[in-house]
């Protein structure tokens, strides 16, 4: 058993098939398992001196396997959950390369979206690994091969394989 | 300075009041994230979106070429609006699916990873910079030709006065430019352009009226050659025209920044469909002005002022400067984003990657706003000395951004001998021709479109380049033959996949083909 920090489940099994259902009425949907997938939560004070002041917190995510960001809407709720048989990626990215990342993709992202022309302050205020779950499923219609895909279980979105 | 001009000063100084308001009030709240915050709803987003597309070559541009050439003018219009459409059905089906496993989030994203090379993208960036730099010019001029009718000033003081305030807008930071008063702005353009369609619709007498009064003027206003059939026969300009906006909008230097909700959420998806919706009605709405311009305003000295023309004589005064204001203040949100966009671009593919690898970030901005105040002082000397018209500067732009990115995605999917050599061959060749068919004016000679001569070129390129260096990697040849095969989703399926996914996707289907293999060997 493992103890991972991960997103309570918002889209179970049944919330998906049905969704989905609305979507695409041709297919066949069989989901067979969850995948923990594993992020870093950076949240960020950013400060920045301008005509108006501007400071707030500004949280993202860094892909702990591909290290590419993302910025979240609003502060995620994690737990504590233990994991039996849910396969886990390993995690590519360290901490600290991480770290460096979402701080650059933070700054860039502040700079061209406040338009700021003075150098925000980036101040971290808090960091943790956590693991977003993702159900994967067997997509088929009509006369055509399984193939595979992934539902996020917290936004419900989905991608094939 | 005129009453126009104080109404704009105080225009201005609302929306500063507005943005300290808010500033305040979202500071109060800690749980608000201020940048990826999702408190706003569909309808302020989407008008967030739809003011951020507004700019000084919509409301200037588009009806000025109406007004030149009658309705050959909305082969543009008909390229813009159906660009979205070429891109996903078209191009998109086997680019999409060869995204999908590259786990690309961006166009130039993609080509970098199908063409295993990181120059592609440092090429791209470096086109991407002509595009911004024509573009920030158009801005300019608009800015110059919008203050000099707000202020009542010469066009050279009043372009001089408009770029000071666009400095000012930037240094005051994005408050102005984010969320509420994004959505102020953009409630005045929507309900001002649509006033002043409306009413001169009916005052010529619907489209028949219209199109009745156009004939009577010039028949040849309602050919779809142009007026005076000045283009007659001429596909090839035609067909560019057409293209330009289509395939050059798939070349935007546009940084992909990935949103992930933390809670289910519907918002984003309502706001993408209410603007998708308003750009479509917004894209033919200016030609039509331009052309109702052909009828009410025979005499304008400048056809860029068309829409500002035909609100001085529509509204009452005091209306028409608020809308002005509007505009004004789109033009300064579309120029300091631009611009903030280039400097961007220049100091983390050009100075950062060729001369200061390990550049602090500190020195990366520095580096950034020296680019940006040596491209303003470019773009305002240019708007001085040169200025060509709005219109041709965007299609330039955009035709650059065409001619650099077509050739390589299509031969992305439909060549797998296709390579990083033939990639760069196409890019610098399509975008050097267009530029240098622009400049010399060669499009009256040789009777061809700019964007098709650097089509032509950027085929040639590619064919000739692909000979030379590498082949692509077995992994990029085995997902090029699996973007081939027919894909097995429904339409429906097709159309709600979340791109954003994409290297997750990607990542997971990697894992458990481990895992697969290792469970095999196991069994051995």
């Amino acid at each position: 058993m493992n103890a991972i920090l991960t997103q309570e489940i918002t889209f179970a099994k049944q919330d998906i098939l049905r969704g989905f259902r609305k979507i695409d009425k041709k297919a066949e949907i069989h989901i067979s398992q969850l995948i923990y997938y594993p992020y870093y939560f950076f949240e960020f004070e950013v400060n920045a001196k301008s005509l108006l002041k501007f400071r707030g917190k500004v949280g993202c995510t860094i892909d702990a396997l591909s290290g590419k960001g993302a910025i979240v809407d609003v502060q995620p709720e994690f737990s504590n959950h233990q994991i039996e048989v849910e396969p886990i990626p390993p995690v590519v990215f360290s901490e600290d390369d991480a770290k460096k990342i979402a701080e650059k993709f933070v700054f860039d992202h502040a700079s061209s979206k406040a338009k700021f022309v003075t150098i925000p302050k980036i101040r971290l205020l808090s960091s943790a690994l956590f693991h977003r779950p993702f159900w994967l499923a067997e997509y088929s219609q009509g006369g055509y091969d399984q193939r595979q895909m992934i539902f996020d279980a917290i936004s419900g979105s989905y991608h094939p394989l | 300075m005129s009453v126009d001009g104080i109404i704009f000063v105080i225009y201005l100084a609302v929306l500063l009041g507005i943005g300290l308001w808010f500033s305040r009030k979202s500071a109060e709240s800690t749980e608000q994230y201020l940048l990826g915050g999702r408190s706003l709803g569909p309808a302020v987003t989407a008008m967030t979106m739809q003011t951020t597309a507004m700019s000084g070559f919509m409301f200037m541009g588009a009806p000025a070429m109406a007004f030149q050439y009658g309705w050959y003018a909305v082969w543009y219009a008909i390229g813009d609006a159906g660009g979205s459409i070429i891109n996903l059905s078209v191009l998109g089906k086997r680019m999409r699916r060869m995204s999908e496993k590259l786990g690309a989030l961006s166009p130039i994203e993609y080509l970098e990873k199908r063409f295993e090379s990181a120059s592609v993208r440092v090429v791209g960036s470096i086109i991407s910079i002509v595009f911004l730099f024509g573009y920030v010019c158009a801005q300019f001029i608009a800015a110059g030709k919008a203050m000099s009718t707000l202020t009542g000033f010469s066009y050279e003081w009043s372009l001089v006065i408009g770029i000071s305030v666009i400095i000012i807008y930037t240094v005051a930071g994005g408050y102005l430019a984010v969320a509420y008063t994004s959505f102020i702005q953009g409630m005045i353009m929507v309900l001002g352009v649509v006033g002043i369609g409306w009413l001169a619709y009916f005052h010529v007498g619907g489209l028949s009226g219209l199109n009745a009064s156009l004939a009577q003027i010039d028949p040849t206003y309602l050919s779809i050659w142009g007026k005076g059939l000045a283009f007659y026969g001429q596909w090839g300009v035609v067909l560019g025209a057409i293209l330009i906006y289509s395939i050059g909008y798939m070349g935007l230097p546009h940084v992909v920044v990935r949103h992930m909700s933390m809670k289910s959420t519907k918002t984003v998806k309502g706001a993408v469909l209410i603007s998708a919706i308003w750009n479509q009605f917004f894209i033919f709405v200016p030609y039509i002005l331009g052309l109702i311009g052909i009828i009410l305003l025979p005499n304008i000295a400048d056809p860029e002022m068309i829409i500002t023309e035909l609100a001085y004589t529509l509204f009452p005064g005091i209306f028409a400067a608020l809308l002005l204001s509007a505009i004004m203040s789109a033009v300064m949100s579309t120029a300091d984003s631009i611009l903030m966009q280039a400097g961007s671009i220049l100091s983390r593919d050009v100075y950062q990657r060729f001369i200061n690898k390990n550049a602090s970030q500190k020195t990366m901005v520095l580096v950034s706003r020296l680019c940006i105040l040596a491209g303003g002082i470019v773009g305002v000397v240019v708007a001085i000395y040169e200025p060509p018209s709005i219109f041709a500067l965007v299609v330039f732009a955009f035709g650059t951004l065409a001619n650099s990115f077509l050739v390589p995605y299509v031969a992305s999917v439909y060549s797998k001998k296709a390579n990083y050599i033939g990639c760069l061959c196409a890019m610098i060749g399509g975008a050097s021709t267009n530029i240098l068919w622009t400049s010399m004016n060669l499009e009256g000679p040789t009777g061809l479109h700019p964007f098709l001569a650097g089509l032509l070129v950027s085929i040639i390129g590619m064919i000739i380049g692909s000979q030379f260096g590498s082949k692509p990697s077995p992994e990029i040849q085995e997902i090029f033959e699996e973007s081939k095969r027919k894909r097995t989703f429904t339409k429906e399926f097709d159309r709600n996949i979340s791109r954003n996914l994409a290297p997750e996707a990607k990542n997971i289907s990697k894992f458990l083909a481990k895992e697969a293999g290792s469970c095999e060997r196991g069994y051995l």
